[in-house]
């Protein structure tokens, strides 16, 4: 036992369960929550982008230094109060030029919302109405203002998001990516868990029936089996999850009922040739009952196998949850390291050459199934001692 | 008297100033029936369905054309590479929230007015569109020459929404959601969503819609649901509020489909169960408005009751965004369509003056190119260059234009209840199928009896008012039954097929025109569009050519002599 | 005897046929919604939907539907898709052969070359090359596939452009049957290197666990023990008698030739089985999800019949245990 803790895979997986479990909770935010620009480096990336950017400022405008690249967004809101005979402007003055950003008269309070990505907003400062509205308000490094003109008071928040946040970055719409994947694992292991704990035991018991009693008891069964393999699974989920809705449980029990069969013919195999051994014929002639036969000593002869098959089985439960969850089969609201990589691929991460985005799902899952991978290994080698020695992390 | 004399010749300047510039405002808006072309031999359209693979090859220079780019990452990737050319115009998308007017709390038209007055749009454009789409307060198409002036305008008050709900009896609890005036505070309600197979942004789309109503006091739940089911659902008014985006037509008899209380029935379009006597009498008017200022006056006056009662909340409209490579020249873009159109075809021509093919993307497999089955989207990307129908659609402004018929009329004829609408046209002469035989309005009769013989499901509402249709020389008479303006475009927009080509088809449904062996119906597709199929290669591309006998390849070619 | 458990088997076979095909039919028409009911098009009236539905033969009652599926399966007249409307054998026939030399190719070299990497493995206990295989086998099968195919696709279609960005051949063709050859070689290398590349571990695995096991045997020890040659008892006693277990394994692949792989066809716009049927799935396109599951269906039961006639003929045990019953 020492020595299976002490197996890098192990003691990685009891790290990465502590994660799911604390991270959560130790993270400031709520996943959904936007934190900065979309497709935001992470902040260990790039230093000549800048990072997020926020000022302050009353009627008497503002005047700051930029020396990095242009921000990704440029939003100014906030409230200004003038009189209502005055014209009130809000001009942006850059190293090259001004434009004036608003031009308001008539009311003796304005609440200000403007953004560049607004298409109004573009055509009213002659800017281009395809591509970075923000990009072209900051044309080059120097000393920037923003200046009130006709203005009584005024209380505005000048949010300028940058290229860089974050350990991780962002997504395609402003989130945290470490958020998401400290959240997202939970997803996976426990759909990959418990996909392949339901499966197991169901394979189980199908193989014991068929195995033990025998007769047409296993007749249906196999002919069950052979009827689930050959429906191609790929279309059923779709028609299931139609069917059944989305959701973590009925992904859960959607992925069990196809990882059943291949458990259900070994366990029957081993039964069958148990089945003969002389012990349960000495078992049988004391008078021992069949379900006694079965829960005290075909299921302890199984246990070995079935451990084996449970921690195999995983890292196929966790890919075919990957899977559907890039196809978009699986419910848009549960976070999943699947589910990221289908939201990057379709927002078009790869284009963006977004790596952050993707690299940390993929190598993720890739993890995940080698841990589950050595320690069904493990327990392989435990059973069968011939196959040991071939390494071990 | 001196004065005026020394002022004469500054007015006159004046007058020339305004002049010159009045024709060169004519000039930049050329003459469309005086359009050469095309110019181009061969067109590609190269099948890809992965979006990232488009990307790259537009800017390996492999593709030439995209259409509407939909994704903001894409869009500004592309719009920074220097060899390729963008375009944006508004399109016929919107996206709306439905609501179930026949139930509790939406069958108060103040809480529909407040959930439309509630919803932060310009969040919902910036944040998952980048602000490629438009706030929309209409229930046509901004872009659609019959929608509102102020079609466009976001709405959004949420203090505005709370007002109405106070005067409406409402109150909040101290979890900040609605409590009914009776004291009962209101049930959570479930906001129905597709999945994102179809649109990955629709989830995100359907919380926010929800956040905004919450901010409001609506206690609102996202429900994602498959499709059908969804649709089976709506179909049943078995929802509260649900979110749908489709595309829609330039005309506004649509709007009957989607609000009149007849068609609130099993099958019917009416999802949001709208049953008001006013609306359904402005949306008979119409309907069956006899000529185009009838149909003017009542679909303003539609889109006023709509605008009041609001059945169903609009909410943006995404814009359309292509992309050209800048190797070609003659590229056709205003401000009602982008560069990707039949002109830009048409007219397109390679800048060095190297002969080279142009490739067009084509997002997805067509699968079949029989006109009487073909029902995608991607079919008919191809057979709308191989087939014209009688009228056009003027790229500047949206309205029919000359295409086969060079002119028309529409006229109410008979008395009384037998009162009929009456189209005329008259079609071009000279005009010929691309294999060489002349096109008659004999052909335009044909094209319609077929139609409606068969039942052809594609065209049968297009169709099934028809009377009769008798071609007299170039004039061709079609009678419909009953009085519709909108008769004109249902029939104006029909593909014209060679009357020969018909006689021999036996089987409509099982005819494969590119089959070479002509079982169920004569090989090739015969058109009088600019191209033709040379080879479709299922899966990979469908190689069209020139068509020779194309209509306007008899104007003159731009830079001989002429005018 | 042995016809005894033969027409047993071929019974059996057909049994299971019978229920996938009733299993099929229910499956989609418990589906909700159909083919017509999700067009939203206000120039598609209810009387047009009407009128599409009886085409398509959906007014029928559900028993003579059933029995119309029926007949057109056991007949292998599949009909009109409702989608595109053409022949959907028409359609399956196109889409057959690119499927098939991408899957066969991938199966080919990545069972090759896994039962090779797993058979080196299994000889070279405890040395480098048994981690090394272990280690990279298990990586690979690790791997999510989309991710692996489209960073191939960026890197080697677009970073370094050596390969092609979609599709099966170039556009348009080259002529000449060598040159025309060679090109679909050349759009099929990424695709088929990204599948090997994600298949192979799993044989290499599975091959040196089940070559471990059979070196360890007693008849092995006694093969060494008469004096064979090392690779006698290997290939000639070993090797054999792990054949049964992969051909098996080989022969239940065969179904998954065929129903393609639909992330790879996405990822390199492959005109495939694999998004047929996914498209007839979603699009409740019923003759062309019918036809296509029950040619599955249909290989998979024809396969598994086979796998078990090898297994028996090569392992005894298997019949005579299968006759004591």
């Amino acid at each position: 036992m020492s020595s299976f803790l002490k197996r890098k895979s192990v003691i990685a997986f009891i790290v990465i369960c502590l994660a799911a479990i604390f991270a959560p909770l130790l993270l400031p935010g709520e996943p959904s929550r936007v934190v900065g620009a979309p497709f935001a480096r992470p902040l260990w990336w790039n230093l000549r982008l800048p990072a997020n950017e926020e000022f302050y400022c009353d009627e008497r405008g503002l005047a700051f230094d930029w020396d990095k690249l242009p921000p990704s967004v440029f939003t100014l809101t906030g409230r200004v109060t003038a009189d209502p005979e005055e014209t009130v402007e809000v001009v942006w003055v850059t190293p090259k030029n001004e434009f004036t950003l608003a031009t308001l008269s008539g009311q003796s309070e304005y609440w200000l919302n403007l953004d560049a990505r607004d298409m109004l907003f573009k055509q009213k400062l002659g800017l281009p109405l395809i591509g970075s509205g923000a990009s072209r308000l900051f044309p080059s490094q120097g000393s920037y203002q923003l200046r009130l003109d006709g203005v009584d008071s005024a209380n505005l928040e000048l949010s300028l998001p940058g290229g860089r946040t974050g350990l991780l970055g962002t997504d395609q719409r402003g989130r945290d990516v470490f958020t998401l994947l400290m959240y997202g694992i939970r997803t996976s292991l426990i759909v990959g868990i418990s996909a392949t704990v339901i499966a197991c035991v169901l394979g189980l018991a199908f193989g014991l029936a068929a195995g033990y009693i025998g007769g047409l008891t296993d007749a249906l069964i196999m002919r069950a089996v052979d009827v689930l393999l050959s429906i191609p699974t790929l279309p059923i989920l779709m028609v299931l999850a139609g069917i059944w809705g989305k959701g973590l449980w009925q992904l859960v029990f959607i992925l069990s009922i196809f990882s059943w069969m291949g458990t259900a013919r070994s366990v029957r195999s081993l039964v069958l040739t148990v089945r003969e051994s002389p012990w349960v014929e000495g078992l049988k002639a004391l008078g021992a009952k069949r379900s006694y036969i079965l829960w005290r000593h075909l299921v302890p002869e199984t246990a070995p196998i079935m451990l084996a098959n449970l921690a195999l089985g995983v890292p196929g439960a966790i890919l075919s949850e990957a899977g559907l969850a890039f196809l978009g089969l699986s419910d848009p609201r549960l976070i999943s390291w699947g589910r990221m990589l289908h939201e990057a691929q379709s927002f078009g991460a790869f284009t963006e050459g977004a790596w952050w985005l993707l690299l940390p799902p993929g190598l993720g899952i890739v993890i995940l199934c080698l841990i589950f991978l050595d320690m069904g290994r493990w327990l392989e080698e435990k059973i069968d001692p011939r196959l040991g020695g071939g390494g071990d992390d | 008297m001196r004065q005026a004399k020394r002022l004469l010749p500054f007015a006159c300047l004046l007058l020339c100033a305004v002049l010159a510039a009045s024709a060169a405002c004519a000039a930049a808006r050329f003459d469309l029936q005086k359009v050469y072309g095309p110019r181009i031999e061969r067109l590609c359209m190269v099948i890809i369905t992965n979006p990232d693979a488009q990307v790259l090859a537009a800017e390996n220079g492999d593709l030439d054309i995209i259409s509407d780019i939909t994704r903001p990452s894409d869009i500004d990737r592309l719009s920074s590479d220097p060899k390729l050319s963008m375009s944006l115009a508004r399109g016929f998308h919107a996206f709306f929230l439905l609501l179930n007017n026949k139930t509790a709390p939406w069958n108060d038209k103040n809480l529909r007015k407040a959930a439309a007055l509630a919803i932060d749009r310009n969040n919902i454009v910036r944040t998952i569109f980048s602000g490629y789409c438009e706030p929309i307060n209409s229930w046509l198409p901004p872009v659609s020459p019959w929608a509102m002036a102020d079609s466009a305008k976001n709405i959004y008050d949420p203090a505005e929404a709370r007002a109405l709900l106070k005067k409406a009896g409402y109150t909040w609890n101290l979890a900040g959601m609605l409590v009914r005036p009776n004291g009962q505070p209101l049930p959570k309600m479930k906001l129905l969503a597709p999945l994102a197979s179809v649109a990955p942004t629709t989830a995100e789309l359907a919380e926010q819609t929800a956040d905004s109503l919450r901010a409001v006091g609506f206690p609102v739940d996202v429900d994602p649901l498959d499709f059908s089911a969804m649709i089976a659902k709506l179909d049943r008014k078995d929802y509260s509020l649900a979110v749908l985006a489709w595309s829609m037509g330039r005309n506004p008899d649509s709007l009957y489909s989607f609000y009149h209380s007849a068609m609130d029935v099993a099958g019917g379009y009416n999802m949001t169960g709208t049953r008001d006597k006013k609306l359904d009498a402005a949306l008979l008017r119409l309907r069956y408005a006899r000529d185009r200022q009838a149909a003017q006056k009542a679909s303003a006056e539609c889109q006023k009751l709509l605008a009041d009662l609001v059945p169903s909340v609009p909410i943006y409209s995404r814009f359309s965004v292509s992309v050209i490579s800048k190797r070609w020249k003659n590229v056709l873009t205003t401000d009602k369509t982008t560069a990707d159109n039949m002109w830009t075809l048409i007219m397109a021509e390679p800048r060095d003056g190297k002969k080279r093919r142009l490739n067009m993307v084509l997002a997805d497999e067509p699968r079949s190119l029989n006109p009487f089955a073909a029902s995608s989207a991607y079919s008919w990307q191809v057979l709308g260059m191989i087939y014209e129908s009688l009228l056009g659609t003027d790229p500047f402004t949206l309205e029919d234009m000359p295409a086969l018929a060079a002119s028309w009329s529409v006229r109410t004829a008979g008395a009384g209840s037998g009162e009929h609408t009456e189209l005329v046209f008259k079609i071009r002469r000279g005009l010929k199928w691309n294999d060489g035989s002349p096109l008659t309005a004999d052909d335009v009769k044909a094209t319609i009896e077929f139609l409606k013989k068969n039942s052809v499901p594609r065209f049968f509402d297009s169709v099934k008012s028809v009377r009769s249709v008798s071609a007299n020389g170039d004039v061709l008479t079609v009678r419909m039954d009953g009085v519709s303006y909108w008769y004109l475009d249902n029939i104006g927009g029909l593909p014209c097929f060679p009357s020969k080509v018909l006689a021999k088809i036996s089987d409509w449904q099982n005819w494969n025109p590119l089959d070479k062996s002509a079982r169920y119906g004569p090989s090739g597709l015969v058109g009088c569009g600019p191209f033709m199929v040379e080879e479709y290669r299922p899966g990979e591309y469908v190689m069209m050519k020139k068509n020779p006998f194309y209509r306007m390849l008899s104007n003159p070619r731009p830079g001989s002599a002429a005018k | 005897m042995k016809r005894r458990w033969l027409t047993g088997r071929i019974l059996s076979s057909l049994g299971v046929l019978a229920a996938v095909l009733v299993l099929n039919f229910l499956l989609f028409r418990i589906m909700p919604g159909d083919p017509v009911s999700t067009i939203i098009d206000p120039n598609f009236s209810p009387e047009a939907k009407a009128h599409l539905r009886a085409l398509y033969g959906l007014d029928k009652p559900l028993v003579q539907q059933f029995f119309i599926y029926i007949r057109q399966m056991l007949t292998f007249r599949f009909g009109l898709s409702f989608l595109s409307g053409k022949p959907v054998w028409d359609e399956l026939l196109s889409r057959l052969p690119g499927t098939l030399a991408l899957m066969a190719s991938s199966m080919v070299f990545s069972s090759v070359l896994g039962i090779w990497l797993g058979v080196k493995a299994a000889l070279n206990r405890g040395k480098f090359i048994e981690r090394l295989v272990l280690r990279a086998g298990a990586i690979t099968a690790s791997f999510p596939g989309f991710f692996v195919q489209l960073v191939l696709l960026m890197l080697f279609a677009r970073e370094f452009p050596l390969f092609p960005l979609r599709g099966s051949v170039s556009v348009p063709p080259p002529d000449g049957g060598l040159t025309l050859t060679l090109d679909y070689v050349w759009h099929l290398a990424l695709p088929v290197f990204s599948l090997t590349l994600m298949g192979f571990g799993g044989w290499a695995l599975y091959v040196r666990n089940l070559m471990v096991r059979a070196l360890g045997e007693d008849f092995v020890l006694m093969a060494r023990a008469r004096g064979l040659s090392e690779s006698r008892v290997v290939y000639g006693h070993a090797f054999r008698t792990i054949l049964p277990p992969i051909l098996t394994i080989l022969l239940m692949s065969v179904p998954g030739l065929v129903s393609g792989a639909v992330i790879t066809e996405s990822v390199f716009s492959l005109h495939g089985v694999g998004t047929f049927l996914l498209e007839a799935v979603s699009g409740h396109d019923y003759p062309a999800a019918g036809a296509a599951f029950y040619l599955l269906a249909l290989m998979t039961v024809v396969s598994n019949f086979f796998a078990d006639l090898v297994y028996g003929m090569v392992d005894p045990r298997v019949r005579i245990e299968g006759e004591n019953r």
